[in-house]
């Protein structure tokens, strides 16, 4: 199928010349400003044709796999917009990948405190996912560093929402409605994080019961137990991390790294209230992961399988659910095939059809991403 | 049936009040507007404000949300007769996890009562703002509160996890889950500042965070203002970031010092408040990198407290400001504008210059960690063309932090009293978006009208229902 005229045109105009290749969309592009994208949906809309935005594609089966009439791309909105460096605040691009920030970043002093395993990721791409580093216990979620959105709405605006201030409650939070929405919205073309400076130091302790040992510390960077063992992070002086490692008995380990990133087949992200952490622990291990990793403090567990039966998984999901969780499946390379990857749906739905329907009138912009098929 | 007969019937007399005593003490917040109010209830349970919020809806009232009522901005005040649905009866404390630190409130709680409580189990409800002791944790909701100690720990928004929600359909739903990362949009985020336009919250889960095993608090006067806020972006770029950061200038220091002899200097330009928490050892060392900061930038004084009386007589002096403003003068106007850090000592001087230029009474104390001003004139209203001079440098003001790249407000809210200015922040685009937000959840603008946006936000607006 050929895209219609009109969106062609829309494109060109915009100076803009869709490729046929990459994904598995009919044709893709990749816009250098949001008034583009906003072009290009507004085109899209009126032509119902789906959207799907691409960022480094590594996480593209979150919210299920779709194939798309257009795919938008990220890779040419990659640059710095504005780092006002002693504001500690930074205004990128969505297409800028964690490993061209967070290296410029640290130059500087400064982190971003985004997940940097996977280095290809894109800032956009965690931000639509609103997925949170290991720094989450001390220095709280993703979705709390996102200052300003500028978002190509699913009506073909462009709207900017929040501010490049670190404290603002200047009207409705569309920055933190924007992250984790997996481009329900529209397209973020930019955003503005805080940024972090750097601590002097950060070191890693293993430890033998990482739920205790997050009761007794005061505020650690992270408390991570991954299928190999169980480790604190600390941040501070080198003196303050050895007396803190030595407050719980702990020596730290000079050659502990923390795990990497789960490449299984299957990735499920368990979570539950921080206080269920244990007990779903269990019920996981319990499926035999080939990999895990749990985060005291956050409630949430990174779970791979090479492979893992329909009904095995259908029963954790279960049991995740009745702690009050949910069992999300991030990653099922076709070997779950017919699974929700939300499960039980939010209670919400009504509320979240509706903002859907207003910043999405006509369903374009990665239709069938949210729970509920939305 | 009357609206007033049909709530007494469900509540009783006893609360549902609308006496013209009560209705005037109810028409105001604790800033400068005031509204017609049809009657105040006092529900106890979400069910009886689900009912209430029907039986507004039937008969066309619109609602306002309403906790202590010690709102700036006007956002607990009513424009067009409005019914007050008041939660402060329902200020239970209905559950608490110790291991996940969080617990679910009622949204009439008192801030300060919620960490008082929790004093024995080694938790703190974080957002502190400086109406605390009489502040809903609604209220705060509502709002987004801030105060001095969201500069490490973030604003109301980063502690609360979830909230029990009444409709404007009279639904009880819960946004947001004690699990982290709930599938689906993040609703939570949007109703947390919302002002009571998206809906009532009836219950809260909030966050609890650890009570610091060692605290310093250092108070530093400089005499250049310069040399104080150079000294703030030091310490920030120095790699800790402090429990607080406040700064106060001269005419509020001697306020302060009149009102309750904290034992400020009195004789330099201004004086930063640090406190720094933490283990022992980061204490100490950030302890002594900010007295090395400040003794850099030509600090006059150094005053560190580590013993908790004396760490509360310094505090003391922070929190008595607002009071201590009342006995200089009968009326005192507050603006609530950020401006990036680096920004802060141009933004400062044009505010002592329009001051000067209007001829009132300034003084300044503010969260300078976070960017985040307090120009506060005192006056006296009784004073022929006094407000109407106040409003205007307040409004200079305004603009000049929003030419600076700031916005309008850091922690109050928008309410009545900045809702007009925000174009100079948004343009038509972005208010549309952000009234699509509003009508997600209130489309037939019920909750709260007139609040936060201006009119006409929302672009191609065919109903021409808005306010």
């Amino acid at each position: 199928m050929n895209l219609p005229s009109s969106v062609m045109g829309a494109m060109r105009a915009a100076g803009l010349s869709p490729s046929i290749r990459g994904f598995s969309d009919e044709a893709t592009v990749a816009p250098t400003t949001a008034e583009q994208a906003a072009a290009v949906l507004a085109a899209a809309a009126a032509e119902n044709l789906s959207v799907g935005f691409r960022g480094a594609g590594t996480r593209h089966e979150v919210g299920g796999t779709r194939t798309y009439a257009i795919g938008m791309l990220s890779s040419r909105m990659a640059e710095v917009i504005d780092w006002p460096v002693e504001d500690l605040t930074i205004v990128v691009g969505s297409g800028m990948t964690v490993d061209q920030l967070e290296p410029m970043l640290n130059a500087k002093g400064q982190t971003s405190l985004l997940p940097t395993g996977d280095p290809h990721r894109t800032v956009g791409g965690i931000v639509a996912e609103g997925e949170s580093g290991y720094g989450r216990l001390k220095h709280g979620p993703t979705r709390d560093r996102v200052l300003e959105v500028t978002l190509a709405t699913g009506y073909g605006k462009v709207v900017r929402g929040g501010g490049r201030l670190v404290k603002n409650v200047t009207g409705y939070d569309l920055p933190r409605l924007v992250t984790g929405s997996l481009g329900s919205l529209g397209f973020i073309a930019s955003v503005c994080l805080k940024l972090w400076p750097l601590p002097q130091q950060r070191s890693i302790a293993r430890v033998d019961d990482a739920a205790a040992a997050y009761e007794q510390l005061y505020r650690p960077f992270a408390v991570v137990e991954p299928d190999t063992g169980s480790y604190v992070v600390l941040e501070g002086s080198g003196e303050d991390i050895s007396v803190q490692a030595s407050s719980i008995g702990a020596r730290i380990d000079d050659g502990a790294v923390l795990p990497p990133v789960i490449g299984e087949p299957i990735l499920i992200s368990i979570r539950v209230p921080p206080a269920r952490l244990s007990e779903a622990r269990r019920l996981v291990i319990d499926r035999q992961p080939d990999r895990f990793i749990a985060q005291h403090g956050v409630g949430i567990i990174d779970a791979g399988w090479s492979k893992l039966a329909l009904n095995q998984f259908v029963e954790l999901r279960k049991d995740i659910e009745r702690l009050g969780g949910s069992a999300v499946v991030l990653r099922s390379s076709g070997l779950l095939p017919g699974v929700d990857p939300w499960g039980t749906a939010p209670p919400t739905m009504a509320i979240q059809r509706r903002l859907k329907q207003l910043f999405d009138p006509s369903g374009i912009c990665n239709p069938g991403k949210l729970p509920g098929g939305l | 049936m009357p609206l007033i007969d049909e709530l007494v019937a469900l509540l009783g007399p006893e609360r549902v009040r609308h006496h013209p005593l009560d209705l005037a003490v109810f028409a105001k917040d604790a800033g400068v507007t005031s509204g017609p109010v049809v009657a105040a209830v006092f529900p106890e349970t979400a069910a009886e404000v689900a009912a209430c919020v029907k039986l507004a809806v039937t008969h066309g009232v619109p609602i306002v949300p309403r906790g202590a009522g010690t709102g700036l901005a006007g956002g607990a005040v009513p424009i067009d007769p409005g019914l007050l649905i008041v939660v402060t009866r329902m200020n239970q404390i209905h559950e608490i996890d110790e291991i996940g630190r969080t617990a679910w409130v009622g949204p009439g709680l008192i801030n300060l009562d919620l960490s008082t409580s929790l004093a024995s189990r080694g938790l703190h409800f974080a957002p502190d703002p400086s109406s605390q002791r009489a502040s809903t944790i609604g209220g705060n909701v509502g709002t987004n509160a801030g105060g001095p100690h969201c500069l490490a720990d973030g604003t109301t928004v980063a502690h609360i996890l979830a909230a029990e929600l009444v409709t404007a359909d009279g639904d009880i739903v819960i946004v947001g889950s004690d699990a982290p990362d709930l599938p689906g949009l993040d609703l939570r985020a949007v109703v947390v500042g919302s002002e009571g336009t998206l809906g009532i919250v009836t219950k809260v889960l909030v966050r609890l965070m650890q009570n610091p095993p060692n605290a310093a608090t250092l108070l530093i006067g400089f005499s250049t203002i310069q040399d104080a806020a150079a000294t703030v972006s030091r310490i920030i770029a120095s790699g800790s970031i402090p429990a607080a950061l406040e700064m106060m200038d001269r005419p509020m220091v001697e306020a302060v010092e009149a009102f309750v002899q904290a034992g400020y200097p009195t004789d330099v330009a201004a004086v930063l408040l640090a406190e720094v928490t933490g283990t022992g050892q980061s204490v100490a060392d950030t302890t002594s990198l900010i007295e090395s900061i400040a003794h850099s930038n030509n600090a006059a004084s150094i005053r560190v407290a580590t013993d908790s009386a004396e760490r509360a007589l310094l505090w003391k002096g922070r929190k008595s400001a607002f009071g201590a403003v009342s006995q200089k003068a009968p009326d005192y106007y507050l603006h609530d504008t950020v401006v990036p850090r680096t920004r802060l000592v141009e933004v400062l001087g044009q505010i002592y210059e329009i001051g000067e230029r209007h001829g009132v009474e300034m003084l300044n104390v503010f969260h300078a960690g976070d960017g985040n001003l307090h120009p506060l004139v005192a006056f006296d209203a009784n004073e022929p063309g006094m407000f109407e001079r106040v409003r205007a440098a307040a409004d200079e003001m305004v603009r000049a932090s929003i030419e600076a790249g700031g916005t309008l407000s850091g922690e109050h809210g928008i309410g009545i009293e900045k809702r007009d200015l925000m174009p100079l922040v948004f343009n038509e685009a972005d208010l549309d978006a952000q009234a699509r937000i509003r009508d997600a959840f209130d489309p037939q603008r019920i909750m709260n009208p007139g609040k936060v946006l201006p009119s006409g936000s929302r672009c191609f607006d065919a109903s021409g229902a808005r306010l």
